[in-house]
Parts: C-alpha cells; sequence; structure tokens
C-alpha cells in the first residue's frame, strides 16, 4: 500500500506526460495539415485565399473549424522550396500550451508548435 | 513461505517489479500505436510530395524533355526518405521524342498503365474507347517502411507505393 502511494505518482506522471506528448503529436498534425491546405489553396488562388492576406484568414479559420486550433500567426508568400521556384509557401504557428509537460524544463519543450509546407503555383 | 529461502521470501518491493512489468507493457502498446502512425504519416506525405511533382511536371509541360532528375530531388527533399522513383512517357522512357498514344488501365493488378498508338482521322489523334491522346508521364515512388514492432503483413507490405500520371500535352 505504501509502495503503491510512492509509485502512484510516478505512474501518474509517465501516463500525463504520455498523453500530453500526444496531444503534441495530434496538435503538430493539425498544424502540419493546415500548412498543406494553405499552401495549396494560395498556389491554386481558390476561393477565399487569393492574396496574402486572405490566405492568412484562410488558414486561421481552417485551423479553427476543423481540429479547433489557435493559429498565431501564418505566413504565406511565394519562394523556393526543396530547389524547385517558384512555389507557394505556408508557415504556420501556434502556441503550445503545456499541461503535464510543465514538469519538463522549457528547454525541452516547445513554447510554439510551427509547420511549413510548400506547393507548386499551378500555371 | 516455507519452501523459499533469502531473496524470494522478501515481499517487500512487489509494487515496484510489478510497475516495472507493467510499464515494459505499456511500452509495447506504445511502439504498436507508434509503428501505424509511423507507417500512415510516410506513406501520406510520400503522397503528397507525388501530388506536388506532378503539378511542377505540369508547370514545365513546355520544355520538350520531362526534367526527371530534378523531378526525383523535389519528392525525396518533400518526402524524407530517399524513395526509388521511376517514370515512364507514354509507357517508354522519358528521352527522346513523344508521339501522342492513348492510356488505358494497367494489364496485372498494381502494374503500369498500358498505351497504345493513337489512330489518325481527319488529321486529328483519337482513341478508340474514346480516352484523351496526349503524352503522359506515370511517375511511381517507393519507399520500403522499416517496422519496429508491427509484422509487414499488418502494414499492406512494407514497400510503400505512391503512384502518380499526368497529361502533359
Amino acid at each position: 500500500m505504501v509502495e503503491f502511494a510512492l509509485l502512484a505518482p510516478t505512474f501518474l506522471m509517465f501516463l500525463f506526460l504520455l498523453l500530453d506528448g500526444g496531444r503534441m503529436m495530434f496538435t503538430k498534425q493539425a498544424l502540419n495539415e493546415v500548412a498543406a491546405a494553405t499552401a495549396r489553396c494560395a498556389a491554386i488562388k481558390g476561393t477565399g485565399c487569393t492574396d496574402a492576406t486572405s490566405a492568412q484568414n484562410w488558414a486561421i479559420a481552417r485551423g479553427l473549424a476543423r481540429d479547433n486550433l489557435q493559429v498565431s500567426s501564418a505566413v504565406v508568400e511565394a519562394a523556393t522550396c526543396n530547389g524547385v521556384a517558384n512555389m507557394s509557401r505556408a508557415t504556420i504557428n501556434t502556441v503550445w500550451k503545456k499541461s503535464a509537460m510543465g514538469l519538463l524544463p522549457q528547454s525541452l519543450v516547445p513554447s510554439t508548435l510551427t509547420s511549413v509546407a510548400c506547393f507548386p503555383i499551378a500555371g | 513461505m516455507t519452501g523459499r529461502h533469502g531473496f524470494l521470501r522478501h515481499e517487500r518491493g512487489s509494487a515496484t517489479i510489478e510497475f516495472a512489468l507493467a510499464s515494459l507493457f505499456l511500452f509495447g502498446i506504445m511502439l504498436v500505436g507508434l509503428d501505424f502512425g509511423a507507417y500512415a504519416q510516410q506513406n501520406l506525405r510520400l503522397g503528397g510530395a507525388m501530388q506536388q511533382a506532378a503539378v511542377i511536371a505540369f508547370n514545365n509541360r513546355a520544355s520538350s524533355t520531362v526534367d526527371t532528375s530534378s523531378l526525383g530531388n523535389y519528392v525525396s527533399a518533400a518526402a524524407g526518405g530517399s524513395p526509388t522513383m521511376s517514370y515512364q512517357c507514354n509507357g517508354g522512357s522519358c528521352s527522346g521524342n513523344w508521339t501522342s498514344m492513348c492510356i488505358a488501365a494497367p494489364a496485372t493488378s498494381g502494374g503500369w498503365p498500358t498505351f497504345t498508338a493513337a489512330t489518325t482521322s481527319n488529321g486529328k489523334p483519337s482513341c478508340a474507347d474514346g480516352a484523351a491522346p496526349g503524352n503522359y508521364l506515370v511517375m511511381r515512388a517507393t519507399r520500403i517502411y522499416q517496422a519496429v514492432v508491427v509484422p509487414d503483413k499488418y502494414l499492406s507490405g512494407k514497400t510503400m507505393t505512391q503512384q502518380v500520371i499526368v497529361r502533359l500535352s
């Protein structure tokens, strides 16, 4: 019983760190998806993202609508990606609110998650 | 208790031992989940890179040759893991002149699309099945997934394949 009392905090810390790690991976994946969709939308000049500013707003709206992701900043620009010019590049950031990860040193846990995606500009 | 001596007789610390054993089990379960996740993620990433390569190839359609090496470099950089690339232009190699061909389904499942010559009537090429005759680039990327714990047969074969077909002209 005493041993369990001693081990329980360790076990719970282990469990909650796993949950928080999973939550971080989920957020990162959602961010990747928003970045890829935004780069594509800007590249094909789809409805609602015909210029850089509207594409930023489109990214923010999509993050909220699909994954309840609070996009803190979005930059959409024409760039050279992986050696190929004339690409649309989206850089999307979100503030990472840590919970159980607060137990870890700050240097190990990012305060912002970033995702970059490119899509060739159709032409 | 009578049959046990020394270390085995002590029952203090049993919860610690149980915790150690349970942790191993928990890690095992987690690894399986990670394995499936990594497989799906790599496969999707390869597919995304191939879609982008198709658009890049289409953007350069005015060029007389298909720059397969730069397409391959792009897919490698975008998908990671150095996938093996192979290309077919109207069913043949991508060097040399193109002639307008008709595209049809592969003869065998997972094979390359088949191509037949277009028939010309009134100076205009056409296909018997109504498909649009043209110059088709078929690109295929394969990548081997190194599974950590899950046997390959549960990952629909460990080789990930993504193929795109783009009509350049």
